[in-house]
């Protein structure tokens, strides 16, 4: 599903990701780990297609299809979809308003009407009763005035309405107290089919838990240095990361 | 600078007024002043010459036949009066509020009819703080709007005044005079919409509307201004509020070629509030000019402003919202708001929020704010799919919400709502309205 290979991406004339490859196939999900700084939420923001990156080299090809000259836009209707580590508040723009332009834009790209009214409320009913998100927050401006907890839940509520081919999580569980963890984790299980793929970046052994990764990979200085199953998220809770520097004799 | 043209004097000449007239004495002011010029502080942003080629008209060229226009419809429930290049036009009006306490005439039929009340009240607003405009108003007031509402009365639908263009004489300029009076416990509603049915002409107007709210009254004022290139505006509302009465004003302005709206609130009683809230979107040349200045001269009053603009291409606009509080006016609390974006790197925004306070206990909060899109916003859209130019109109759209749902006629909010709708271009996410009273369900 997702292939990146000798990816290399700066910001600012300062190199972030340096030879970077992962290859995900669908139903697989694969946690990033990693020390602050070495470049993970680049990494998501790559994928995504924010354009404050250069890319000087290497390619991302995604259903088969090269998309590093793909705006966000294009890139999120084929399919890639991203939880943000701060999720942004708009004020003046409900998470209904917000949903139902992603939806509706995605359809039209289908060659789809726009979705009825009522077949939206039912769906978006659905969707909430899944991270158990209060219809209340709805007509409120999009994650204005929301916890932490209240915005990664929506979040995965928008994940799962726009049913996406490749989620990437980033730090959805930072700042997340363990009942709201379970939560999300709950809605990313439910979402999780042989067809999809998730890469869940994160700090924490602890989310690993509940949504249990078929990869563990750690990331360093720009790219993946070291690869096992769940087992390694463990030991890297045990034993921090000193060891796979000392491994990497760095 | 004094007016070395003689046009104006020419003019005056031709009204015949007595010398010792309110007219001829605001006119000798008007002629002292002049036109203002960049030099002065208060116009310093906006250039005026475009005013300069104007005349102001005397003779009250109301054209026989108007060509039929689009009723403006968006109220369900109204009464309606017209002006036509500034003037009254009794027979274009339908209204019916004499029974409910509220008396309706054109300002020439008032001086006689209502006598004492405009005597007490004309001009009376425009003592503290001259403007050049507000005298030539006076000097050549053509007959506009009287609205007097009784003690305790109660208007049963908003009074909606159509302000047509329609084949003004060549580089005239109407001096649109209005006197509203609201006496203690009533209450008024009123909508101003601005409408040129003249596609070659231009309709140019120098508004001048005094405002008096007696204890306990409360006015809601709403007004749309929307002209593509043939709008060229000034206007001065004067306010004068007693004791524990409201006033709500929201200006909408969309396209402006030129338009200043001039505010002036008097709060002279305790417990008075008054609320100004607007939107200046400007696309092309366009030039809006909004100054705010509201004086807090009792105890225990309250004023809120929250003014927002939108500048597109070359546009302009200034913004100099003043909060002025006198000594003795304790435990005043005012909020004076003016956000910004800009949307292309030629617009310019002049803001200037000010503070003047006498008084030592007093809540007092002020602040601008002038900026592009947020990127993070942008790019939180674009990664759910929506394109990047739609994720922008959507940010605009949603940054003028806060006044457009502090709009509190409902169908004048759901007008503007379709109308910023439709200058965005954002018609197809528009249904939204449906699916939000349904989630309420």
């Amino acid at each position: 599903m997702l292939k990146i290979t000798n990816l290399h991406a700066s910001i600012d004339d300062k190199e972030i990701l340096k030879s970077f490859n992962i290859e995900v196939k669908p139903g697989e999900i694969h946690a990033i780990m990693g020390p602050n700084g070495t470049g993970k939420s680049t990494l998501a923001n790559v994928i995504t297609g924010r354009d404050s990156y250069d890319i000087s080299e290497g390619s991302i090809i995604f259903k088969g299809e090269e998309i590093l000259e793909l705006s966000p836009d294009e890139r999120a209707r084929l399919g890639i979809f991203l939880a943000f580590q701060y999720p942004v508040e708009i004020p003046g723009v409900s998470t209904t308003n917000f949903m139902k332009a992603a939806i509706n834009e995605r359809r039209k790209h289908q060659g789809l009407d726009p979705m009825k009214a009522a077949e939206f409320l039912k769906l978006m009913k659905e969707k909430m009763a899944l991270v158990e998100i209060d219809q209340k927050f709805m007509s409120r401006s999009l994650n204005e005035g929301f916890s932490g907890g209240e915005k990664k839940r929506n979040e995965i509520f928008q994940m799962a309405m726009l049913e996406p081919s490749l989620a990437i999580l980033d730090e959805t569980d930072s700042g997340l107290d363990i009942d709201a963890l379970k939560i999300v984790s709950k809605g990313v299980n439910q979402l999780r089919n042989k067809d999809n793929a998730f890469i869940v970046i994160t700090h924490y052994q602890r989310l690993l838990d509940y949504i249990v990764p078929d990869f563990v990979h750690v990331m360093y200085d720009g790219r993946i240095v070291k690869s096992g199953n769940k087992d390694l998220a463990k030991e890297l809770e045990a034993r921090g990361y000193d060891w796979i520097k000392e491994e990497l004799g760095v | 600078m004094i007016v070395s043209d003689n046009k104006y004097k020419d003019q005056f000449t031709l009204l015949n007024k007595k010398e010792n007239s309110l007219e001829a004495k605001a006119f000798a002011r008007f002629e002292k002043m002049g036109l203002p010029t960049r030099k002065s502080e208060v116009y310093r942003y906006s250039n005026l010459s475009y005013f300069k080629n104007l005349s102001p008209s005397i003779n009250g060229n109301i054209p026989h036949k108007i060509p039929e226009y689009f009723s403006h419809d968006y109220l369900k429930e109204k009464n309606v009066l017209v002006t036509i290049n500034g003037i009254f036009s009794e027979s274009l009006s339908t209204y019916e509020e004499e029974e409910n306490g509220i008396y309706i005439s054109c300002m020439c039929d008032a001086r006689k009819e209502f006598r004492d009340i405009v005597e007490s009240h004309y001009n009376e607003t425009s003592k503290d703080y001259p403007d050049a405009f507000s005298e030539m108003n006076t000097a050549f007031a053509q007959c506009g709007i009287f609205i007097y509402a009784k003690k305790n009365a109660l208007a049963k639908k908003p009074i909606l005044i159509l302000h047509l263009g329609y084949a003004q004489a060549e580089a005239s300029l109407a001096c649109q005079r209005n006197l509203i009076v609201l006496e203690e416990n009533s209450k008024l509603e009123i909508i101003e919409d601005y409408l040129n049915l003249d596609e070659e002409k231009t309709f140019n107007i120098n508004h001048f509307s005094e405002y008096f709210l007696k204890a306990n009254s409360d006015l809601r004022i709403n007004i749309y201004q929307e002209e593509e290139n043939n709008f060229h505006f000034i206007g001065n509302k004067f306010f004068e509020l007693d004791r524990d009465s409201r006033l709500k004003l929201s200006a909408l302005n969309f396209d402006g070629k030129f338009v200043r709206n001039n505010f002036r609130v008097n709060l002279n009683g305790e417990n008075a509030e008054a609320t100004l809230n607007g939107i200046f979107i400007n696309e092309n040349e366009d030039h809006t000019d909004s100054r705010i200045l509201v004086k807090h001269n009792a105890p225990n009053c309250q004023s809120f402003q929250t003014f927002k603009g939108i500048l597109n291409h070359q546009s302009t606009a200034v913004f100099n919202g003043k909060v002025y509080v006198a000594e003795g006016a304790q435990k005043t609390n005012a909020y004076q708001s003016n956000k910004n974006i800009l949307l292309s790197e030629e617009a310019v925004i002049n803001t200037k929020p000010e503070l003047e306070i006498y008084a030592n206990d007093v809540k007092c909060s002020h602040g601008a704010t002038c900026g592009q899109l947020d990127e993070n916003a942008i790019f939180y859209a674009e990664s759910r799919g929506i394109p990047r130019e739609k994720a922008k109109k959507l940010i605009v759209f949603a940054f003028a919400q806060e006044v457009v749902q502090a709009i509190d006629n409902e169908d004048f909010k759901n007008f503007i709502e379709r109308r910023l709708v439709h200058q965005l271009d954002l018609a197809e996410y528009s249904t939204y309205e449906s699916v939000q009273s349904g989630i309420k369900e």
